[in-house]
């Protein structure tokens, strides 16, 4: 058995990790949205947001062949959203992270992209951006 | 690959046929006219261009599509089809997450390669784990796929599956990475038939590389099925008629291979609705 300083060690190398892969994923998205201008204009900000949703909880067969109904949970999640001044905030994808960072899923209808570094995700972003999904969500955005 | 898969679609009656090797074209128009209005296909329409497609097709009289995601792995540069993920309803309101994969050989040097299936098995991993929450942790769940790899290989450790029934049938999925299914393709790595002492030609395995080694034959192509279809009740794996499909259609019986021009044989199988059954499940 490890000493209890060991695990709060490991705890906080997770931490970092963490940390560090959110601060890769900010500036990903702010490189995406300073490139984004030219077609969407001036004021376009992209944002990793925190959310939580409730999950149902995984059941007994005996639970489920009673009828009960399961228990929730509150799951962590995040999402990307596309913000530009005076205009409603645009959700364009969901995001979930490893309690280490990586790997982050992107999803988006009919799409499920897995990223396990800071280049991989760079690459799932520029597949969501190339996608007609993410195309219908910012065109509202577009200068006219 | 026409006949085949109107063969499959009538002969065989198969409601949903998985196509891991296909040039862009579209698989749809293979059905029979006849049954083709009820038919529908799902393949990778990303912009990406590629030599091989995967194709779902089913038979939305049997299989009613409810969700669908073509899932993919990026490691840097590297851009990794991990498979199609379709969520089918039932005609009792049981839901059914069909997996189709195909991890290609040629994915870089051997270690490079290792890394990189084994990402796209975790990938695919998450990816059903997330789909068993979003849509209930009761539902049915069958990846069949070309994943260039035995089912001993440690990839297998990533898309966790294992070749004891009981095992998979017991365990209970806590979490979207907590994954377990039984692998079929275990029944399929030696010889088909054992021998009787009539000279029959070998058939051990599903892929066959034409080469004449001791290699010559492996089971690339496999069927990985959740505990929920390992029951007496409900919606049931038919392990009994399930297996490579080695009939004269498919096997030239002279040469001991697949017809040509293919390198693969068909694997075949069936789930059945049960809706009685005095059989206790533990």
């Amino acid at each position: 058995m490890g000493s209890y300083s060991d695990a709060l060690r490991k705890g906080l190398e997770v931490k970092e990790r963490r940390n560090t892969t959110e601060t890769q994923v900010k500036a990903a998205l702010a490189d995406a949205a300073s490139d984004l201008v030219e077609v969407v204009g001036g004021g376009l900000t992209l944002h990793l947001l925190k959310k939580t949703k409730s999950v149902a909880e995984p059941q007994t067969r005996g639970g489920q062949m009673m009828g009960f109904i399961p228990r929730t949970s509150e799951e962590e999640y995040w999402i990307i959203e596309a913000r530009k001044p005076q205009m409603p905030a645009v959700r364009v994808a969901e995001v979930e992270m490893a309690e280490g960072g990586y790997p982050i899923s992107l999803r988006w209808p009919n799409n499920y992209a897995s990223a396990d570094d800071e280049g991989g995700f760079r690459n799932a972003l520029l597949a969501l951006l190339s996608s007609r999904h993410a195309a219908e969500k910012l065109a509202p955005l577009m200068i006219e | 690959m026409r006949d085949r898969v109107a063969a499959l679609a009538t002969r065989q009656r198969c409601s949903l046929i998985g196509l891991t090797e296909v040039r862009r074209c579209d698989a749809l128009q293979w059905i029979p006219a006849d049954l083709r209005p009820n038919w529908f296909g799902i393949r990778d329409l990303s912009e990406e261009q590629h030599d091989f497609d995967l194709c779902l097709l089913y038979d939305a009289g049997v299989l009613s599509e409810l969700h669908k995601e073509f899932v993919v792995h990026y490691h840097a540069s590297s851009r990794v089809r991990c498979g199609i993920l379709v969520v089918f309803g039932l005609e009792d309101g049981a839901k059914l997450i069909v997996v189709l994969a195909h991890w290609r050989s040629d994915l870089g040097g051997h270690d490079a390669a290792a890394a990189l299936r084994n990402a796209a098995a975790t990938t695919l991993r998450d990816a059903v784990g997330r789909a068993l929450q979003r849509f209930g942790f009761d539902s049915n769940v069958l990846v069949l796929g070309d994943f260039n790899a035995e089912p001993y290989d440690p990839v297998f450790s990533a898309l966790p599956t294992s070749r004891v029934r009981h095992v998979v049938r017991r365990h209970q999925t806590k979490a979207f990475n907590d994954i377990l299914l039984y692998n079929a393709a275990w029944r399929w790595l030696g010889e088909r038939k054992p021998w009787t002492g009539q000279n029959e030609p070998s058939v051990a395995g599903t892929y066959y590389s034409g080469k004449r080694d001791p290699y010559s034959w492996r089971t690339f192509d496999q069927v990985l099925v959740s505990g929920s279809l390992l029951r007496s009740n409900g919606w049931v794996f038919q392990e009994d008629v399930t297996g490579i499909l080695a009939t004269p259609e498919y096997l030239d019986c002279d040469r001991g291979c697949p017809v040509k021009p293919f390198d693969h044989l068909p694997v075949f199988g069936s789930l059945a609705l049960v809706t009685f059954n005095s059989e206790e499940d533990d």
